[in-house]
């Protein structure tokens, strides 16, 4: 018997080329080397809801429930490392092709940008407890990410990701002759986890930011956070405990940033266009080594009013919950996220 | 098994595991065609040997700019090798990676 430790779980997030198809030949799930990614945290939890009987027994206890839908939800945390060779994209990608709705835009050997688009994509999320092969090893599949928060500031720039799956998938219920073929995926064995997976890049430094707010250029940003949500999800309506297919939902910007307060002009100017409502535009840069930079721009932002708040000796001013708009209807210019 | 001598030309530690850690520009590694895959499709920065040094990156540029931090302050001339390295990268993945697949 061997212990199973945290420290050894491993993240392998695949794009599906369908709904309900793990990647797989044959049924022999394709999870390779290739797909790693490394994560600070990972939760796959697949869940029951029980159903309750309603009605009255005469006495004080109540009758077994009985099962209700198959649903499952995931979430992931990793310093935000690009791939450190401009124009590769990050290990992240295809988190980042979820959230986003469209592949990173590459141009070879100088940048991956992600833009807005409305596609749906579908992951397959290995949650793989390396050197413990008979210790529980889950995949989350039909994985729709709807929530993306990218926080600096600090010494580590951070990813986090999350969402709602089909089900969770798992070596136990791969050995019990009874489980359903649908919470299978496709599936007609289970995986070994890849002995040799590749991984790429560090974190540029999270302090390291350089934001251009308004056309005016700070170097005194304190911390930061952009957060980019679509509320897609799995439809659970058919005659089945399963979903049985993803349905787009609206999606939003936000973006919190604090800065060390002072009495510049251009300062004064943005807090006035927060009383104003002027929209304005603003770029994060944070990193400076080429390859291992990352670039937020995001467009026609509403900023909020400002408070205050102190940071060791000094005052900082703080612009939380602003929204980042789309141009015009459609144009879903407001946010971009590149590496470069 | 037949291997080959791939160099490595990013600008920040690629690692697979077991097998290589990259820790500098122009670090050399010998893998099988099916390391090479893996590696290369997971997203490290690796060309073949022969082109790599068919860019001309000399040993003075190796030592003075092999390593990561030095990238950032290097000459135009060192930095344009960089990049054709990158292309290459690239077109390598590509070739690997057939139309669906690849980083």
């Amino acid at each position: 018997m061997s212990d199973v430790f945290v420290r050894n779980q491993q993240c392998f997030p695949q794009l599906q080329s369908a709904f309900d198809a793990i990647p797989n030949t044959t049924g022999t799930a394709t999870v390779s080397n290739s797909d790693c990614c490394l994560i600070t945290s990972l939760t796959t939890e697949a869940k029951v809801n029980e159903i309750e009987r309603p009605d009255l027994t005469g006495s004080l206890d109540r009758i077994v429930a009985q099962g209700g839908r198959r649903i499952a939800s995931w979430a992931a945390s990793m310093s935000a490392a690009p791939n450190g060779a401009a124009g590769t994209a990050p290990d992240c990608k295809n988190f980042l092709q979820g959230i986003f709705g469209a592949a990173g835009t590459v141009v070879a050997s100088t940048s991956v940008t992600y833009s807005l688009a409305d596609a749906l994509f579908y992951l397959a999320i290995w949650d793989f407890m390396n050197l413990v092969p008979n210790a529980t090893q889950k995949c989350c599949f039909n994985s729709l990410v709807q929530k993306f928060e990218a926080a600096f500031g600090g010494d580590v720039p951070t990813f986090s990701f999350s969402g709602e799956g089909s089900w969770v998938y798992d070596n136990d219920q791969a050995a019990d002759g009874t489980t359903p073929t649908a919470a299978k995926g496709g599936l007609t064995a289970w995986p070994s986890v890849p002995s040799s997976p590749v991984v790429n890049g560090t974190f540029p430094q999270g302090f390291k930011v350089t934001a251009t707010i308004d056309s005016n250029a700070y170097t005194n940003i304190v911390s930061g956070k952009v957060a980019l949500s679509v509320m897609r999800e799995l439809l659970k309506t058919g005659n089945t405990e399963f979903a049985t297919a993803g349905v787009p939902g609206d999606r939003l910007v936000n973006l919190d940033w604090s800065m060390a307060d002072n009495d510049s002009a251009n300062l004064r100017t943005l807090k006035q266009k927060a009383f104003t409502r002027t929209p304005v535009n603003a770029t994060f840069v944070i990193g400076t080594v080429a390859g291992n930079i990352w670039t937020h721009q995001l467009n026609n932002i509403i900023v909020p009013k400002p408070t205050y708040s102190a940071q060791g000796t000094r005052r900082v001013v703080n612009f939380s919950g602003a929204v980042a708009y789309p141009s015009s209807i459609s144009a879903k210019d407001q946010y971009t996220l590149k590496a470069t | 098994m037949t291997t080959a001598v791939y160099v490595f030309v990013g600008s920040a530690p690629s690692h697979m595991m077991g097998v290589f850690s990259m820790r500098e520009f122009g670090q050399r590694v010998s893998l099988t065609e099916e390391q090479a895959k893996d590696a290369v499709l997971g997203g490290s920065a690796l060309v073949k040997a022969e082109e790599f040094d068919a860019l001309g990156v000399t040993a003075e540029e190796q030592r003075k700019y092999g390593p990561f931090g030095a990238h950032e302050t290097a000459p135009a001339e060192f930095t344009a090798k960089r990049k054709a390295a990158l292309l290459a990268v690239h077109a390598l993945r590509e070739e690997l990676a057939g139309p669906e697949e690849g980083k």
